[in-house]
């Protein structure tokens, strides 16, 4: 009697989550990187907005390498619900390391949060996009949701935001991924 | 008298018998998280009534990973801007009309699978391109055209989303391949 292969996800999203959370904090550092070394424009499409929408259009693909990393396990027979459990474990675990490491990150560079703070400030003073009577309320905003980088509610949201964000984009596309790249197991017919 | 004795595919003919059905996933995850995100999009106008309050909201804070939310980009209501850019608007709320429309005729879906393919590629390369284009100001688009835009991209990226989710139905144990057989 052959033994049962228990097929586990966990290798498969492990490292398809840990290596595109560390892409997707990377594209993020340098976006806000790069908001800091700019004179302001008053633009508010910084490099750190488009650094995230970036870096989340390469997460989505996430979901697709925890898939590929599955089928080259187990081979290709795969149902759409495992795809879409892959792809949300794969979310879940990117949206963990990406965040973990953007709360870690200003231990390194102690001036990080005070020089993005006075960038992001420095654009929304300039913009012509806002009216003026609302300029100092917006100011204000940015001004409070970086000093309170570190307070728990902003982590808790950091992180909520980033679970939802990520899990439900890469559950579509490891469940795209599962659909185009595996095989549906003769069970399901 | 001879009789052909032609081997029966079991694997084909299950798969030609085996209704097709949506996935229970669509209705427990892919539908509601779409209106979701379709409301949330468009509900900033009802809570708020001004910018600052809007550049504070929760709407504001979950999109900010997935779209600029430039305010001279965005669709206004009231003197409040919505929670996305206008071609994100576009995308979600297409996508849940596809979604909610296209859950009726998935079995015509299924029919036109290369057209949808055609139609996603397509839909994508126009988002790039206009996307790109703007970012880089080769040219500007006015907000209605990034609303259509984003339209067809969320309505294809819909139709791509049923069409995956179209799987055939189990068989019950004792379902007769063939049918009923009186004699």
């Amino acid at each position: 009697m052959e033994p049962v292969q228990h097929k586990s996800i966990w290798n498969a999203t492990g490292m398809a989550g840990v290596v595109f959370g560390f892409v997707v904090f990377l594209i993020s550092i340098i976006g806000s990187y790069v908001t800091i070394h700019s004179e302001p424009t008053g633009n508010l499409l910084s490099g750190t907005i488009l650094a995230s929408v970036i870096g989340c259009l390469i997460g989505v693909f996430g979901g697709v390498m925890g898939v590929k990393l599955y089928i080259r396990e187990y081979g290709p027979e795969m149902k759409i619900g495992q795809g879409a459990v892959i792809g949300l474990m794969t979310g879940l675990i990117m949206g963990l390391i990406s965040q973990f490491l953007s709360l870690l990150w200003p231990l390194f560079d102690g001036a990080f949060i005070e020089n993005l703070q006075t960038a992001m400030i420095a654009n929304i003073e300039l913009s012509d996009q806002i009216p003026a009577a609302q300029k100092e309320d917006m100011i204000d905003a940015t001004y409070a949701q970086m000093q309170n980088y570190y307070s728990a509610g902003s982590i808790i949201q950091g992180f909520l935001i980033s679970f939802v964000t990520y899990g439900l984009l890469n559950m579509l596309s490891g469940l795209l991924a599962a659909k185009f790249m595996g095989k549906t197991p003769q069970a399901e017919l | 008298m001879k009789h052909s004795q032609e081997p029966i595919d079991m694997h084909a003919a299950r798969q030609r018998s085996a209704n097709p059905v949506l996935h229970p996933l669509f209705y427990l995850v892919v539908l509601p998280a779409s209106l979701f995100f379709a409301f949330a999009a468009w509900s900033p106008p009802l809570f708020y009534s001004t910018v600052p309050e809007w550049f504070d909201s929760w709407q504001k804070a979950l999109f900010s990973q997935v779209c600029h939310q430039q305010p001279d980009r965005t669709l206004y209501i009231r003197d409040v801007p919505l929670a996305v850019c206008s071609r994100c608007t576009g995308i979600y709320t297409a996508l849940l009309a596809a979604l909610a429309t296209l859950s009726f005729f998935f079995t015509f879906v299924i029919k036109v699978k290369l057209y949808i393919m055609r139609m996603f590629v397509m839909a994508s390369l126009i988002l790039v391109l206009d996307g790109a284009s703007n970012l880089f100001q080769v040219w500007q688009t006015p907000d209605f055209i990034r609303l259509l835009t984003g339209a067809f991209w969320g309505f294809a990226t819909g139709a791509l989303l049923i069409f995956s989710l179209v799987v055939p139905r189990k068989r019950k144990r004792g379902d007769n391949l063939y049918g009923t057989c009186s004699t």
